[in-house]
């Protein structure tokens, strides 16, 4: 009986080590292009999104900053505000504009009006339209006419202030 | 510059027939004809090579997998037929389905490196999905073990099925990439959940209700259950939108609970999976001795042709997993597991880098069917589900599915060459064009 246990034994176990040689091998080249997948690249402003807006679908740009989960115009660059100065969108309208009773206040920035700018976020997807600001209002660098969208990662620019997109 | 990966390609060829040598040597199993192996070895290495040749930016490590799966499907499906009388040449036929399935796949790669005309046929595919599923209701069809699932062509039959998944999932990706913004941006509501409109989410309703109304009268469960997840999560990944998730999760529930009132074989199956006790020598055993002969396996394994794995009913087909954990061990079982891992993974790698939406949701949904159908069948042999009969792809015996498995395999590796010879280009990946 012995003489068949250790051929049979000694096939199982090699059996066993080519399986786990064949895992490892295809583990190492998955992994080593793993590292190759550009992930993070930073957002060139004016490039057109080759996506839809998909927040969380497999279809995300992948230059975009990563997603967190809760939609944000972080502050870029301002005379006014703090750099990184987040403000969470909600469902629905956010105002900006001079005035106090604006949802994002820019208070006493000489270039932005009273009311200047409207943020509706609306099933998913953000529109930025300017209320007949006198400098306009400005997505991409580009002014806006009109509710112009907004994609993660795009910049918007009320007064002297410039906002970045974040979903 | 093509890659290679000609060591796994070699590894997963020498664990096919070390396999073969033991049962050969060890087991002293009548050797099947030796130019069987030689063929079967030299098609995968050819089909490799020539897809290497063809498109040499695809992806390299699928073919190595599916040459690790397949001969390791065919060392099992030998192991548990060459002794078993009405079997014994039930090895030869899935090898000759291999190479059937290898030709498929060569010729799709060969002629349809355009893949993209696939979609401008989106509707007519739904159409012949439909309508290959309704096939087994015509007189062609016939029942195995209570599902109406087969057709028979002259001297085979097939499982038409394992072909109108893969075409509906082509029209799923065509369709969804055209609608995806239409349908992420709804503006109406209902009870807080939002509803797209109905002139853009009609046509996705339509056929899978239909596939879906046919299958379940096939009593397919497995099918069904593929058929509903995968349109589900390719919405989800097309729209980004949870809404869609919770609304199937409802509908599976309300179904699932229909299913289990209505239909009899349903109540069967669920009850053996909640106690296999009530009735060990009849509905339940099929289920224990697949637990049974798990629990024989231990962490090594009994060793190949040393277990008892013939005692499961269907055990080449749905309980070729029960089989391999029996004999190859829980070890030997995680490896398989982490065969199909890296398929999936793979095939959401691909998905990221295609370079348009329909290319991506192509990718993902055939991905995700898949990954859903190794985890419906390895759960179910498991008892961690209730069981219903589907293939675990590539592994089980089984022509259509074998044969289905390498045209979605070849599908995945038309969108990985596109994806590629961008990234060789130095285009941004999913960027500007």
């Amino acid at each position: 009986m012995l003489e068949l246990q250790v051929p049979l034994l000694a096939a199982k176990a090699l059996l066993l080590l080519l399986l786990f040689a064949f895992i490892y091998a295809v583990m190492r080249r998955g992994i080593g292009d793993l590292r190759k997948v550009p992930d993070d690249k930073p957002y060139v402003p004016g490039r057109r999104a080759g996506m839809g807006p998909s927040p969380q679908g497999n279809g995300q740009r992948a230059y975009a900053p990563r997603p967190t989960g809760t939609p944000e115009i972080v502050v870029a660059e301002s005379d006014i505000l703090a750099p990184q100065t987040r403000f969470e969108l909600r469902d629905g309208e956010t105002s900006v504009g001079r005035s106090s009773a604006s949802d994002v206040v820019l208070k006493s920035d000489d270039f932005a009006s009273g009311q200047h700018a409207k943020l509706t976020r609306h099933g998913g997807l953000l529109y930025v339209e300017d209320l007949g600001s006198t400098n306009g209002t400005f997505v991409n660098d580009r002014k806006t006419v009109g509710a112009t969208p907004v994609r993660n990662g795009d910049s918007v620019r009320v007064g002297s202030t410039v906002f970045r997109y974040e979903e | 510059m093509t890659q290679r990966a000609t060591t796994p390609m070699i590894l997963a060829l020498l664990v096919t027939t070390l396999g073969f040598a033991t049962l050969i040597f060890a087991q002293g199993a009548t050797s099947p004809p030796l130019v069987y192996g030689a063929y079967y070895a030299g098609t995968l290495l050819a089909l490799y090579l020539g897809v290497r040749l063809i498109l040499p930016h695809s992806d390299v490590l699928l073919l190595p997998l599916v040459t690790l799966l397949t001969g390791l499907g065919l060392v099992m499906i030998f192991r548990l037929t060459y002794n078993v009388e009405d079997k014994a040449g039930l090895a030869i036929t899935q090898a000759v389905w291999i190479l059937i399935g290898s030709g498929t796949m060569f010729l799709l790669v060969l002629f349809f490196r355009n893949y993209h005309r696939l979609f401008d046929y989106k509707y007519l595919l739904a159409a012949v999905a439909v309508l290959l599923i309704a096939s087994t209701f015509t007189p062609l069809g016939y029942e195995v073990n209570g599902a109406r699932l087969w057709v028979s062509l002259g001297p085979v039959g097939f499982q038409p099925s394992e072909f109108a998944r893969i075409a509906l999932i082509v029209f799923f990706a065509g369709y969804l990439a055209e609608t995806r913004d239409l349908l992420a941006a709804t503006s109406r509501s209902f009870l807080g959940v939002q509803i797209p409109a109905l002139k853009y989410f009609g046509p996705v309703a339509l056929v899978w209700a239909a596939s879906l109304g046919l299958l379940v009268f096939e009593k397919d469960l497995g099918s069904s259950l593929l058929f509903f997840a995968v349109p589900l999560l390719m919405l989800y990944a097309a729209t980004g939108r949870i809404a869609y998730v919770l609304l199937g999760a409802v509908l599976f529930s309300v179904g699932s609970l229909l299913a289990f009132i209505v239909f009899d074989h349903v109540q069967v199956r669920v009850q053996a999976w909640l106690d296999p006790w009530q009735d060990p020598d009849g509905t339940g055993f099929q289920i224990l001795q697949s637990i049974f002969n798990i629990a024989d396996g231990g962490l090594l394994g009994t060793g190949l042709g040393a277990g008892f794995s013939q005692t499961i009913p269907e055990v080449e087909t749905d309980f070729v997993f029960s089989a391999v954990a029996s004999e190859l061990g829980l070890l030997g079982a995680t490896a398989v597991l982490l065969a199909f891992l890296a398929f999936v993974y793979r095939g959401i790698k691909i998905a990221l880098l295609a370079e348009d939406d329909a290319s991506k949701l192509l990718a993902f949904g055939l991905t995700a069917m898949f990954a859903i159908q190794t985890l419906v069948i390895v759960g179910g042999v498991t008892k961690a589900i209730p069981l219903t009969g589907i293939t675990l792809p590539f592994v089980s015996y089984g022509g259509s599915s074998v044969v289905g498995n390498f045209i979605l395999t070849g599908l995945l590796l038309l969108v990985s060459e596109r994806a590629g010879r961008r990234e060789e280009r130095g285009l941004d990946v999913g960027g500007d064009y």
